[in-house]
């Protein structure tokens, strides 16, 4: 998987969201809300470029105490959402 | 993990865009309310800003600090001197004032939810704009019947 080019992760009104960005203009028409962690996996994902959920699940063990399955599980829900909102390709 | 599709509005965004925009960068904001009736879908649709790049018209669409309290987007429905008047084109009644210098940006572009743009200083717009304005006294009775019908097609001009 791969994050689609364009989108940009800011922290807007104290809010960690993902913004579409062009070279000229910054949408915030339409904008996706991240919480802390699926911010610090968005993060995780941009330096990785090409990415999987086995990577993703890799960095979620790092900074939390939280199980193999379970981190495999959460950003397999967390990666479809991504899919769902048009972020991922 | 919370990955949450979501519009925001407010003076804090309106903020963060005006900083943008002083850097010269276009900023996409999404339009609430019904004031811009029939030219704008609040609630649905967006305004790409820009910074005013040269002295402001009449017919203009301008994001500004009006009457000391508030941002809105509306016309420009008069200039003298410094001072700027502005009016909803889905208001009948309802003048807004404010300093040259308070008008943060134009707004060029309306997006509609499908991504299309609409240059909103199109010849046919801007027809549409000053006879819209010359209806003023009956523009009342004619958005009541729009919103009773046809903004239900999310028809625009």
């Amino acid at each position: 998987m791969k994050l689609k080019k364009g989108f940009v992760l800011r922290e807007v009104c104290g809010e960690k969201v993902v913004v579409g960005e062009g070279l000229e203009t910054i949408n915030f028409g339409k904008l996706i809300s991240l919480n802390d962690t699926a911010a610090l996996l968005w993060q995780k994902a941009t330096e990785l470029g090409d990415f999987t959920t086995e990577q993703l699940a890799d960095a979620l063990e790092e900074v939390y105490e939280v199980g193999r399955e379970q981190a495999l599980s959460d950003v397999k829900k967390l990666t479809s959402k991504w899919v769902e909102a048009g972020l991922v390709e | 993990m919370e990955t949450t599709v979501k519009t925001m509005y407010g003076d804090m965004l309106i903020h963060e865009s005006i900083a943008l925009l002083q850097e010269g960068r276009r900023v996409v904001l999404a339009v609430k309310g019904i004031s811009m009736h029939p030219f704008i879908l609040g609630g649905k649709e967006s305004v790409e800003l820009v910074k005013p790049q040269s002295a402001l018209k009449v017919g203009d669409v301008v994001l500004a600090w009006v009457n000391g309290t508030h941002y809105v987007i509306h016309r420009i429905i008069g200039i003298e001197g410094s001072r700027v008047r502005l009016m909803g084109d889905g208001n009948s009644s309802g003048v807004e004032q404010c300093g040259v210098d308070e008008v943060a940006a134009v707004a060029e572009y309306v997006i509609a939810p499908n991504g299309k743009r609409r240059y909103l200083y199109s010849g046919k717009r801007l027809r549409f704009a000053r006879l819209w304005n010359k209806l003023l006294p009956v523009r009342r009775w004619i958005l009541a019947i729009y919103r009773r019908t046809v903004v239900k097609l999310n028809w625009t001009v």
